[in-house]
């Protein structure tokens, strides 16, 4: 590649990293008026109890476990683009990776928030953690949750060196092209990276080997989540086929995330010309198969029900479609396994409209599933003298409002302190270094 | 040194402050600032002084009667530090062998109302009858002083001596009050006074007037009855007696029980049998059945001489008329005929006129038809002594007349329960005093309130049934500036220029009772007060006079629906309805609580158009949310009675209506029939239940009683260390210190009355939530009563469930907990580690029994309701996770003291609070690891055992012995597949 198109390529990514417009502030703005809402929200419930959810006594688990199960499943595209297919050498993961990493570090803070907000007495959440202690109490490591805060903590680290470490190429880039303070900020975060060729080896090793320790990750973050209900015994909770179930619907809903924020931010952040639509096509496909995996795993479940032979599960797949949250379970139905079906066809895939849409309708319906798997399971359970519906609160609807305007502006501001694309992975040069150094 | 320091010195220097001076200070300040940081706890004072008789942490027992309603059961109530902390009933009672119901067990939110009044009150401008002014007039009450109150009443009643213008009304008071109160009336020259009950039971009194010449209410006895038959006698929750008859029926459960009424009510849902006919329907099914057994009766010389003519009753003209095939009624009339000892009664509390006095006089004539010892009287209750509604009538005829200038009214409150003529009539009386602990209806027309003691902080006496006298002492110091009935009167006579000493032998009602306890008895009367009373084994009962004839009416034809008022288990006639266990507690059958409601049948309800939870106006009287009820005759629409105070307390305020207005002031024939206008849309009612149906899943398990004999040897998996298989358990079993506590509840003798989780409420510090919270499903109850009723079926059983935590062995709780909050302790038990709780709430979500309760909120404890809280049991701070602990407080302390006393555990001697309560003894509570408990032999031999969700492998350590019933009441179609959530609407 000339000399000129490097430059092109630098310029194209370099200048989302500028001064944003005024309208890009007023939408800042607007996301942390809804995150300071959520903490209110947050402050009174803490205060109040947690009678201000529209939690009850079978359903203990609602919006707030929905969306913390659904953010780390948005998390996990992130990782799936940069990690496995680096690792497959899938060309046209560059164009998106970085935002899809991007994306992943912020939705796992995000869900992390979530096992916060949702505790009784949130003030004493180190309970959980194996610090040593006069009364030489642990943690119980039977239990899921336990996992989840190991698990969860791992895979944010991960992703958080995993990222960083493929923007070292690029902050160096954004220092050479900037002067004063900024030069030096971005000096610091560059960590003196000079585009040196044994460099270039080294981070390529270094590359390599996290994309290794990140893989395993994407499996195994969603199967331990999917443990906080596959190991409990509530009917609908209490299946072997959850964690890939859980791992592909993580994936299918990361994808369409990457969808949903892509097409507009490659308008916002003015980066069409590297990130085509081909690209995005590309992620379609991968939705196609995630589509079809989550069409398997439902129908799958009444499978196992009715061949199992257990009355309660029979039941409560029954239940699930004819009860009280069925709107939503086949709202859910259409959306996550039928709908992708349509990006079999070409027209479809390569249209930006019906990509952005059928990517934020897989959202609606990924949280619905989640919604459906945890309410509807808890409110018809064993006894049915117990039986009771759920409806989210505004309290709660608030917060987990506000968790996705901290996503959002999280994701916003990043974006314009960096380079949205690999700016380094744009250019041909490196996979040459890289040839001659493996 | 301060001293030390020259005066003006000081003055000159406002900050010299000597180093001594300035650490005092600065501790005073820390502690200041450390107690700020504290100031939600509650400071410990402790006895500077102590009594002789309070040493902290030791409970004493005072034993006295419970005045909850006039069964009058023995009480004994525990004292810690000062303060009632539980009611339980008196081992030694003959009436209920220490046991209490629900009403029994909240008796102590009667005394610690928060309501109550404080202090003696004066209305300064007496309310006239300008209607929009008197709401402003109502709030012109004054705090006076008890002198002041005594000697402006003793001016009014100075000269009203010997004129005959004073006249009393009191609840139903029996012996030495009772007497106080009629001397006391005598000395202003009266006898005008009126023993008010709101449920006087007149259907009874009346029939045995006519029958007998005897206006008696006798108590039957279901103790050697092989068949026990109830025409809409609901004695299993509130008719007359209900915890003995309890007892009497669960150890009598081989009896053939059947219920002829127009609701399914809890004594119908445990009966046998039901027949449901229209309100008024029961009399004609007893003379079809008396029909058919003319011929057996004619034969009983000695009774039958004026059996009355039959001929148009026989069972087949009756039959369509009331809706009961003519087969049901001569099936039911030959068993009662071939019975060796059948019982039959009747009498509606609610009801006058004659269709319950028939009723009475139908089930009576069944009786003496059959020729059995008569069982009718086997002992007299006090409430023969209550005024009937004519009584009443004709007594508030008496004061609107004019004859009376001062009315007092002790501890009645007419006004609520009386047609609005009574209150009319109080208006036109001059001075009208109130003694009551509250400000009740009643007192909206008092002149003077004068509050008085609670029956727990009273001396007194009464004695509810012939023979059996209780005793009364208080169980603790009054709480306010309150005193007793007894010595009010005395001190109104006092100040009406009187001498007590002279007229009535005593100046302290103290006295008064004990000069009359000492009359003719060989004890001395402590001995009598330390028991809770003088109990004679009753005389035999004198046979009955000779029966006179009687008539009856006919069927009515309309096909209006008919009001059915009964009493609520909960709130009884309306007293207990501003204690809050009780309006916590959900009615058995519709499972709503806080509220009022009016149940209707689907049918009719599809006539009337209102569907479940529109609020509809009966008679444009009462106005209530719609409950659809198959439990319910066709034709049929039934309230509870208890809800719709104006003014008692703030946890009635505002809630539900009032049945009482729709009692017609006069007796008519005919049913009362009431008009349904369609009002308002669907509220959301405080309702407990889920799904009514089992789906099939087969967790209250019943038995049909040919087959019990032949049941295989239950496959039980105990949750010992033998318990434990490889292949079914993930985790090692557990091993066991000294004990493994278990329970067995016997679904065949549970009726389903929710003594026990008032009795828990009280035990365990459990919060209450509120009918908002109660409607959002947050409720906190450890133990609670599933009710299993497949509505689409007429005849299939009712099943209770008495659901506490079932202590498993293999617990899903523990395992998911991440802090160890769950964990099993060596005795077995699932413990709940209240400050080690995270509120993960996992834990609730994978019981399967959903038992565990969340801490929403931290509940309310108004003052003085927290001084009722037990001294051995956290109150519990919101975010935490609770359960029941099978009263773990109660097993230490047990265990301590057998310790202290160098010997083993006796079995029995741990008691809950649920197992030491229940009437009907369905709860048995033991060492599981001790083979020769009574538990231990339970589990080993009764082959009806089972434990709950077996399949999950759980190990619960509560087993329930299957219920048994009839023959036809096991259906094989469950609701399988049904989706409907709930009953309620």
């Amino acid at each position: 590649m000339p000399a000129t198109a490097y430059r092109q390529v630098n310029e194209e990514i370099l200048q989302a990293v500028r001064m944003p417009s005024r309208r890009y502030l007023g939408l800042l703005a607007l996301l942390a008026g809804g995150m300071g809402w959520a903490a209110l929200c947050f402050a009174y419930q803490v205060m109040t109890g947690m009678g201000v959810t529209g939690l009850n006594l079978p359903v203990g688990w609602g919006t707030y476990i929905t969306s913390f199960v659904f953010w780390i499943g948005i998390g996990h595209a992130g990782t799936l683009i940069s990690a496995i297919l680096y690792l497959l050498r899938v060309e046209w993961r560059t164009a998106v990776a970085r935002a899809a990493e991007t994306m992943t570090v912020f939705a796992v803070m995000t869900a992390g928030l979530f096992p916060l907000i949702h505790l009784g007495r949130v003030w004493v959440v180190y309970f959980i953690l194996p610090y040593p202690n006069t009364a030489h109490l642990w943690p119980n490591f039977r239990s899921p949750l336990v996992f989840d805060v190991v698990a969860i903590t791992t895979y944010l680290t991960i992703s958080v060196l995993f990222w960083y470490l493929g923007l070292i190429p690029d902050l160096a880039a954004v220092r050479d092209a900037s002067t004063g303070r900024k030069r030096w900020v971005y000096g610091v975060l560059s960590v003196g990276w000079q585009g040196a060729n044994d460099q270039w080896r080294h981070y390529l090793r270094a590359y390599a080997c996290f994309a290794a320790l990140a893989t395993p990750l994407v499996i195994s973050v969603h199967s331990v989540v999917s443990w906080d209900f596959a190991v409990g015994i509530v009917p609908g909770w209490h299946e072997t086929i959850f964690p890939p179930y859980f791992v592909a619907g993580a994936i299918h809903s990361g994808l369409a995330m990457v969808l949903t924020l892509l097409i507009p931010l490659r308008s916002v952040l003015r980066l069409k010309a590297v990130i085509q639509p081909r690209h995005l096509e590309e992620v379609a496909k991968l939705i196609i198969v995630t589509g079809l995996m989550m069409l398997y795993a439902y129908a799958v479940e009444p499978f196992m029900a009715w061949y199992g032979g257990d009355l309660v599960e029979r039941q409560s797949v029954v239940l699930r479609a004819t009860g009280p949250y069925a709107p939503y379970f086949w709202t859910m139905t259409a959306l996550n396994a039928v709908l992708p079906l349509a990006l079999f066809r070409k027209r479809v895939r390569t249209s930006l409209v019906a990509l952005f849409a059928i990517g934020l309708l897989i959202n609606v319906g990924m949280w619905l599933e989640r919604y459906v798997i945890i309410v509807g399971s808890l409110a018809n359970d064993f006894m049915p003298s117990a039986w009771f519906t759920y409806r989210p609160s505004w309290v709660e609807l608030s917060i987990a409002v506000g968790a996705g305007c901290f996503f959002l502006f999280m994701l916003l501001v990043t974006l314009r302190v960096i380079p949205a694309v690999a700016v380094s992975e744009s250019k041909p040069e490196p996979r040459l270094a890289e040839e001659s150094a493996g | 040194m301060p001293d030390d320091l020259p005066h003006d010195a000081e003055e000159d220097e406002p900050f010299t402050v000597s180093r001594r001076d300035w650490l005092h200070r600065m501790a005073g300040v820390s502690a200041g600032i450390g107690l700020a940081a504290a100031a939600r706890h509650r400071k410990l004072v402790p006895f500077l002084s102590p009594s002789a008789d309070v040493v902290p942490g030791v409970s004493q027992w005072y034993a006295t009667s419970c005045r909850e309603c006039p069964a009058g059961c023995g009480m004994i109530v525990r004292n810690r530090e000062g303060r009632a902390v539980k009611c339980e009933g008196n081992p030694d009672h003959p009436i209920n062998r220490g046991r209490l119901c629900a009403r029994g067990q909240a008796a102590l939110q009667g005394l610690y109302d928060p309501d109550r009044l404080r202090g003696p009150l004066h209305r300064l401008e007496r309310p006239r009858m300008k209607a929009r002014a008197r709401r402003v007039e109502l709030q012109e009450l004054e705090p006076a002083t008890w002198e002041a109150a005594l000697a402006g009443l003793g001016e009014v009643l100075a000269p009203l001596r010997a004129t005959g213008r004073v006249a009393v009304i009191f609840d139903l008071q029996t012996g030495s009050l009772a007497a106080l109160i009629r001397r006391w009336l005598e000395l202003f020259g009266s006898d005008r006074y009126l023993v008010y009950e709101p449920l006087s039971y007149d259907g009874i009194r009346e029939a045995n007037r006519l029958l007998f010449r005897q206006p008696i209410i006798p108590v039957p006895s279901l103790e050697k009855a092989d068949f026990i038959l109830s025409f809409g006698a609901d004695f299993l929750e509130t008719w007359i007696s209900p915890v003995q008859f309890t007892r009497q029926f669960a150890e009598n459960r081989s009896a053939r029980s059947v219920y002829v009424g127009p609701r399914v009510s809890l004594t119908a849902a445990n009966a046998h049998e039901r027949i449901l006919v229209r309100p008024g329907d029961e009399r004609f099914v007893a003379l079809a059945m008396l029909h058919e057994l003319q011929g057996r009766a004619r034969q009983r010389a000695a009774h039958g001489a004026a059996i009355p003519d039959l001929g148009d009753y026989s069972p087949d003209r009756i039959g369509p008329q009331i809706g009961v095939a003519a087969e049901t009624l001569l099936r039911l009339a030959r068993a009662f005929g071939d019975a060796a000892s059948p019982v039959s009664f009747a009498g509606d509390p609610f009801a006058s006129g004659p269709r319950a006095v028939e009723a009475v006089l139908a089930a009576n004539w069944l009786n003496l038809s059959v020729g059995a010892p008569p069982r009718w009287a086997e002992g007299l209750h006090a409430l023969s002594e209550a005024a009937s509604q004519a009584e009443a009538a004709a007594f508030t005829e008496a004061v609107a007349a004019g004859g009376v200038d001062a009315l007092l009214v002790i501890g009645a409150d007419p006004a609520f329960s009386l047609p609005a003529t009574f209150q009319e009539a109080a208006r036109a009386v001059k001075h009208v005093v109130s003694l009551s602990a509250f400000a009740d209806n009643t007192s909206e027309t008092a002149a003077w309130l004068l509050p008085t003691n609670t029956p727990l902080e009273s001396w007194g006496d009464y004695e509810p049934q012939a023979g059996v006298l209780n005793t009364m002492q208080p169980v603790m110091g009054p709480l306010y500036d309150t005193r007793s009935a007894g010595d009010v009167l005395l001190a109104l006579a006092r100040a009406a220029g009187l001498d007590p000493q002279r007229e009535f032998g005593a100046v302290t009602y103290r006295e008064y009772l004990a000069s009359r306890w000492r009359d003719g008895a060989d004890e001395p009367h402590e001995v009598a007060l330390q028991r809770g009373g003088r109990w004679a084994t009753p005389a035999p009962p004198s046979p009955p006079p000779q029966p006179r004839g009687t008539r009856f009416g006919r069927p009515a034809g309309d096909d209006a629906p008919r009001l059915h008022v009964y009493p609520s288990l909960s709130l009884f006639d309306g007293r207990g309805a501003n204690k809050r266990w009780l309006q916590e507690l959900p009615d058995p059958i519709t499972k709503v609580a806080w509220s009022s409601w009016i149940e209707v049948h689907p049918h009719d309800a599809a006539r009337l158009g209102v569907g479940p939870g529109d609020t509809v106006a009966l008679d444009s009287h009462y106005v209530a949310p719609v409950v659809l009820s198959q439990g319910l005759a066709p034709g049929t629409v039934a309230v509870p009675l208890g809800h719709g105070h104006l003014r008692y307390g703030r946890y009635d305020h505002g809630l539900g209506a009032n049945p009482y207005h729709l009692r017609l002031p006069e007796p008519r024939d005919r049913p009362q029939a009431v008009q349904v206008a369609n009002n308002s849309g669907p509220v959301a009612l405080p309702c407990a239940d889920g799904s009514p149906y089992q789906h099939g899943r087969d967790i209250a398990r019943v038995v049909r009683a040919s087959e019990v004999a032949g049941l295989p040897r239950p496959e039980l998996r105990l949750p010992l260390p033998e318990g434990y298989t490889r292949e079914g358990d993930m985790y090692p079993p557990h091993g066991h210190a000294d004990h493994r506590w278990a329970m067995a509840v016997d679904l065949n003798r549970c009726t389903g009355c929710g003594a026990c989780v008032v009795a828990c409420y009280a035990e365990n510090n459990v919060g209450v939530v509120g009918p908002e919270q109660f409607a959002k499903h947050r409720m906190m109850a450890w133990i609670r009563i599933d009710r299993y009723y497949d509505w689409s079926d007429p005849s299939a059983p009712v099943l209770f469930l008495p659901l506490m935590c079932q202590q498993c062995d293999a617990a899903p709780c523990e395992p998911v907990c991440p802090v160890f909050a769950a964990a099993h302790s060596e005795e077995g038990l699932n413990m709940q580690v209240y400050n080690r709780c995270i509120g993960t709430r996992y834990c609730a979500n994978n019981c399967p029994y959903k038992v565990r309760r969340f801490n929403w909120f931290d509940w309310e404890w108004p003052e003085p309701l927290n001084w009722q809280a037990n001294p051995d049991v956290t109150v519990r701070s919101r975010g935490v996770m609770e359960k029941c602990t099978f009263c773990i407080q109660r097993i230490r302390e047990a265990e301590r003291r057998a310790k202290r006393e160098n010997r083993p555990l006796r079995d029995g001697e741990v008691q809950p609070a649920c197992v030491q309560t229940c009437p009907a003894e369905a709860l048995v509570f033991g060492d599981l690891m001790d083979p020769t408990t009574r538990i231990a032999r339970i589990v080993a031999e009764d082959k009806r055992a089972y434990q709950l969700l077996d399949h999950l492998n759980t190990k619960p350590a509560v087993f329930y012995l299957k219920r048994i019933v009839d023959e036809g009441q096991i259906r094989d179609r469950p609701q399988f597949w049904t989706s409907k959530i709930g009953a309620c609407p």
